[in-house]
């Protein structure tokens, strides 16, 4: 039994290995000078920790020998307020949703619900135009409302939370409601802490995906101090050339707070497993 | 109030999907609205092509241009990596949702000091020696060995969903550097190995190659089809189950795990059954929603994707293997500046998608019925 | 029912509503406060009542002087620099809908995409009432790169022609004499096989040399003074001897000499990604012992050299001490590209413009910005620079800063100059978007590149089948350009589409 064990570990840490080499280069990279980010080697021969200091603004960029003119603070600022309302505007809309769409019985349900899984089959690029418009129309154009609020209502957490939701057993609202509890009660205090695991499932997907996404932050954004973080990297690419080992120190920066909140909600995962209403 | 309790019912549902109906009516139907009217328009982003209404001929165009069969065939091709990467994802779950400790805390502290220090040492002589980089990697080896074995669960699978925190144009560029057919890492690792047994081996040209594992089928001249191997298209692949199989799916995995009652194994414990069949008849039908959501989800994103990674790395190309049709769609609508004609791809597309899913929901749904 | 049915938690008691209630409430207390440091955080923008303009281009180091010199000239008006912001997709997007940027930079390859989606304004007329005329200013054989029907839409920020730069220390290494004057391709190709690793590159082995780099079959197919349409307009691609030439001497280069590496191999070598900079930078390594590039690449190179010249300070060598040439510090030299025996030179100019965005309320202003870049205190900080040349050839020497010895500055802006009066600019159709050409043939070259048994006339068919299935679409959506067409070539051409 132990060395099964110890077998099914020495498979997880090989695994381990091959998902976690593309971030071992990006360390290797945010230390590199300028000249050997093309070279292949992981970890540079001349480790310049100055990048970190740079992105910062602590100290000059060698090249030109100014202090670069970003606003690195802000971007992240704006990043993480963005992303966290978003979140919780969305874990909260999607879950409401999923209740009526998982627990509740009423004429066109199934209809409805494919309506809302069918939006997400058109590719966001030819309801771009449509949706930017009403963007200007609604002069959020450049505001964090622009960014936050058509981002707020998704068919994707709807399907997922409502998947989560089909899974817990009737025999709880069932019981709530002999109990003379309203749907609100029964949404608020048997289904949501019943359905944690697919929440905390929901926010990390939906925390990250925002705290990456691209394209949208891309058009809606105008000014230095609106922009979001991957958004802001995109001033160290240029005509002449890309500061490589700049872009992956400022990913670095980037991505541990991250590393750290999915820990924490992975160990809420965890506890909320070993709490749940499941225990006899 | 004579309402009937399912018109009742119906109130309460719209109450509850009130805050969601409405920016999904706003934000998401109205433009998809616009977008469907479009495809039946010369739709442009041209003001010098004036708005008229041409019926079907956007369609009509579509069927009869022999690229948008090549590039949805590229599309369904790169549609493979799916299964596989979601039985990784259900396989990682159920593996990190097993016993790991081993004889206790103790043990288990003891271990992973002993990994730890270990390959510090190696690490170190390795570093010693002047060989940086694989002083690094060993280093790396034994922190995520401690961490793995001390905290178990909670610290592989951080390790597994890096590819998702580190995605984007950063690993593009690394796999892009790995796929070098002369000096990426997988070439000369698959020489050296030819080597160690004296094969001459030909390394597959990746991103350089329209070959596919499907190239030996004759298909049209257009296609592109260069043979029987490994190219661009099978490098997606690989790329794509790399990122996906620890990530978002391996999660929704272990949360559906962790919602099954735990009742139902103690009592399969009673009857003695073997952990395959644990697995066949408990875990895997308890997980049927999340796998319905996650089947229907990876469809949805595997038909509309392959537009970053054709942005990024390969152009579409070589020889347009790589084009899908999320990439022909931006191609139309923003380069060519037709939005009519991209638009009648997207509903296709959409159509196409949508039957599928249609197809799964029946099964889903009797899969999952209470 | 293959649920058992589970045992209810003991009590529903207060305790978990409490509990949820109380963690949303402190969730929304928390975005709140965020909310609040929102409403403070505002970097303080001074403006006073001066006009401000945004200008979407690069971070270009010399930007930030380009830009004060502007203000400095125009107290009124108060210039930004947004980079990084630029991409068709979104100028198109943001412009057309009323809030983009009031002054943008595109390739002139572009040029047609941006006028024809109408963001791009017409500064014909207003260029003229505003008492000087960019078109007259700038470069005769560039006027194309900014023009559209005759009609101005904008002034280049930089200009030029490609030209041959050489590395000289991997001409050392190979002890081959550095080129000379201007060359025809075929004495080209012998010197190019003395500076070419021989041995195609073996797995692993990264010191491979290749001749060179650049966007090849371009080169061959401007340099015969190609066309892609007629003076009409319409499409002469499958029976057009220059680019059949271009595609059987891109393969000759490709295949036989193995000069250089295919579009996507080169690509793959670089860490960079994207074709321009992390070419240049392998170029910059000795990698390549020839790039054919623009000038402004000693943007890229400058910043290269540099970082040599400090690796050496910091290992405590001296330049001299060095006896493998390909260690030393970089030294550039230029040539003009190379001619085809029986025609004379002939080089395709391409410039960076800088546009009006034709909704933007201040454009009116936004033109002093394009007289500013016709004029001297432009063309001088750009030159000081290590850019391209400036859009009016009137100053095209003035102040130029010779920079290191090894990078030959001079000499590569002498080349570029001389390589204009060669220039000039393929001809544009109202009937397809050059863009769409040059993706089309792009993918051609592809397809040739990874399946070199194809016929070169199988690919040019192909090409052209393909653009006129595009031209067919365009001309069925837009009755005007249909009855010009069939007024200019007649009703079977059109059907036969």
């Amino acid at each position: 039994m132990e060395i099964r064990t110890l077998l099914k570990h020495v498979g997880l840490i090989l695994i381990a290995i091959g998902m976690t080499v593309p971030f071992l280069w990006m360390l290797g990279t945010s230390i590199k000078p300028h000249h050997e980010v093309e070279e292949l080697s992981l970890v540079p021969r001349n480790p310049q920790l100055e990048n970190y200091a740079i992105v910062l603004r602590q100290s000059p960029d060698p090249y030109t020998g100014k202090f670069l003119d970003l606003n690195f603070p802000k971007w992240y600022f704006n990043s993480i307020f963005v992303a966290a309302w978003v979140t919780v505007l969305q874990v909260l809309t999607s879950s409401m949703a999923a209740y009526a769409f998982a627990r509740l019985q009423w004429p066109g349900r199934d209809k409805v619900f494919l309506l809302y899984l069918g939006t997400m089959m058109i590719p966001g690029m030819v309801t771009m135009l449509p949706n930017y418009q009403i963007m200007v129309g609604l002069d959020f154009i450049n505001t964090y409302q622009g960014l936050i609020i058509p981002a707020a209502f998704s068919a994707f957490g709807t399907f997922l939370l409502r998947q989560f939701m089909l899974g817990i057993p009737r025999s709880y609202d069932e019981a709530a409601d002999i109990d003379g509890a309203n749907h609100l009660q029964i949404f608020l205090d048997v289904i949501l802490p019943m359905a944690k695991p697919g929440i905390i499932a929901l926010s990390i997907f939906t925390f990250l995906g925002n705290f990456q996404s691209f394209f949208w932050p891309l058009v809606m954004v105008k000014d230095d101090a609106m922009r979001t973080i991957p958004i802001g990297l995109l001033s160290f690419q240029g005509q002449y050339g890309q500061q490589t080992e700049l872009i992956m120190a400022a990913t670095v920066m980037n991505v541990i707070p991250l590393i750290i909140l999915f820990v924490v909600m992975q160990k809420q995962l965890i506890s909320g497993i070993q709490l749940g209403g499941v225990k006899g | 109030m004579s309402a009937s309790p399912l018109r009742r019912n119906a109130l309460i549902a719209l109450l509850f999907l009130g805050p969601n109906l409405l920016g999904f009516l706003v934000f998401t139907l109205g433009p998809i609205v616009i977008s469907l009217i479009g495809s039946f328009t010369t739709w442009s982003l041209r003001p010098s092509v004036p708005l008229k209404f041409i019926g079907l001929q956007n369609y009509v165009d579509l069927f009869q241009d022999p690229n948008f069969y090549f590039y949805f065939y590229n599309t369904l091709y790169l549609l493979i990596g799916m299964p596989i990467s979601i039985a990784g994802s259900l396989a990682l779950a159920v593996l990190l949702n097993q016993k790991l400790k081993l004889r206790g805390p103790q043990g288990t502290l003891r271990l992973s000091l002993v990994a730890a220090a270990l390959t510090l040492c190696i690490a170190g002589f390795l570093f010693f020696i002047g060989s940086h980089s694989a002083a690094f990697l060993i280093f790396a080896l034994g922190l995520i060995s401690s961490t793995g074995i001390y905290f178990g669960s909670i610290g592989y699978r951080t390790f597994y969903y890096l590819p998702c925190f580190t995605a984007g144009a950063g690993t593009i560029l690394l796999w892009m550097q790995l796929y070098n057919p002369n000096f990426g890492l997988i070439n000369q690792t698959l020489v050296a190995f030819g080597d160690l047994f004296g094969w001459q081996i030909d390394p597959p040209g990746w991103l350089t190659s329209t070959k596919s594992l499907l190239g030996f089928l004759p298909l049209p001249e257009h296609f592109n089809n260069g043979g029987f191997g490994l190219g661009a298209r099978e490098a997606m692949i690989m790329m794509g189950v790399w990122a996906a199989v620890g990530g978002n799916n391996m999660i929704l995995y272990l949360a559906g795990i962790s919602n099954i009652s735990p009742e139902l194994y103690e009592a399969s414990d009673i009857d003695g059954a073997s952990g395959w069949q644990r697995f066949r008849f408990i875990t895997f039908p308890q997980l049927a929603p999340t796998t319905f959501f996650i089947v229907v989800m990876g469809l949805i994103g595997g038909l509309q994707g392959g537009f970053e990674q054709a942005r990024l790395m390969t152009e579409g190309g070589p020889a347009g293997t790589t084009t899908t049709l999320s990439y022909y769609i931006y191609t139309q609508g923003f380069e060519r500046l037709d939005l009519g004609y991209g638009a009648a791809v997207s509903w296709v597309l959409f159509i196409i998608i949508m039957g599928i899913t249609l197809i799964n929901w029946r099964y889903g749904n009797s899969a999952e019925a209470e | 029912m293959k649920n058992s049915a589970p045992r209810l938690p003991e009590k529903p008691d207060e305790q978990p509503r409490m509990s949820t209630t109380k963690f949303l409430a402190a969730i929304f207390a928390g975005l709140l406060i965020l909310c609040g440091v929102a409403a403070i955080w505002h970097p303080d923008q001074e403006l006073g009542d001066k006009v401000p303009l945004v200008w979407v281009s690069d971070n270009n180091p010399a930007r930030t002087a380009q830009i004060a010199a502007f203000n400095a000239e125009n107290p009124d008006l108060s210039l930004r620099l947004d980079f990084g912001n630029g991409g068709t997709q979104k100028i198109i997007l943001q412009s057309s809908s009323g809030v983009g940027p009031d002054i943008f930079d595109f390739g002139s390859a572009d040029i047609e995409t941006f006028v024809e989606s109408g963001v791009l304004w017409d500064v014909t007329d207003a260029s003229v009432t505003m008492g000087f005329s960019a078109l007259k200013d700038g470069w005769p054989e560039g006027a194309q790169t900014y023009t559209y029907n005759s009609r101005q839409y904008g002034f280049p920020c930089n200009t030029g022609a490609a030209i041959l730069i050489y590395n000289k220390n991997v001409f050392d290494y190979f002890g081959v004499p550095y080129p000379q004057g201007l060359m025809t391709w075929k004495e080209f190709i012998d010197m190019a096989k003395k500076v070419n690793s021989q041995t195609s590159p073996k797995i692993g082995d990264d010191s491979r040399i290749f001749a060179v780099t650049g966007a090849i079959w371009q080169q061959f197919f401007t340099g015969q003074h190609g066309e892609f349409f007629d003076p009409d307009g319409q499409l002469t691609i499958a029976e057009s001897p220059e680019l059949y030439r271009a595609f059987e001497m891109h393969r000759e280069f490709l295949f036989t000499h193995q000069f250089m590496p295919s579009t996507i191999e080169a690509k793959a070598m670089s860490g960079q990604g994207g074709w321009g900079s992390g070419n240049l930078n392998q170029f910059a390594a000795g990698r390549f012992a020839m790039a054919i590039t623009g000038h402004w690449a000693l943007i890229a190179f400058g910043q290269a050299y540099q970082q040599q010249l400090d690796e050496l300070t910091r290992n405590g060598l001296k330049e001299e001490d060095i006896k493998d040439p390909l260690k030393k510090p970089l030294r550039l030299g230029a040539v003009l590209i190379p001619k085809f025996s029986k025609l004379p030179p002939s080089y395709q100019v391409q410039s960076r413009v800088a546009g009006i965005n034709a909704k933007s309320p201040r454009r009116e202003e936004a033109l002093k910005f394009l007289q500013y870049l016709a004029g001297p205190t432009y063309s001088e900080l750009l030159n000081a620079g290590e850019d391209w040349l400036p859009g009016n050839p009137e100053y095209s020497e003035l102040g130029v800063d010779p920079g290191p010895p090894a990078l030959s500055r001079q000499e590569l802006q002498d080349r570029t100059v001389e390589a204009m009066s060669y220039g000039y600019s393929p001809r544009q159709s109202p009937f397809l978007l050059t863009s769409d050409v040059f993706r089309v043939i792009g993918n051609q070259i592809s397809r040739l590149e990874s399946t070199p048994d194809i016929s070169t006339q199988a690919l040019l068919d192909a090409a052209q089948s393909d653009l006129q299935t595009l031209m067919r679409r365009t001309l069925e959506r837009n009755p005007n350009l249909e009855s010009l067409f069939i007024e200019r070539f007649g009703k079977p051409a059109y059907q036969n589409l």
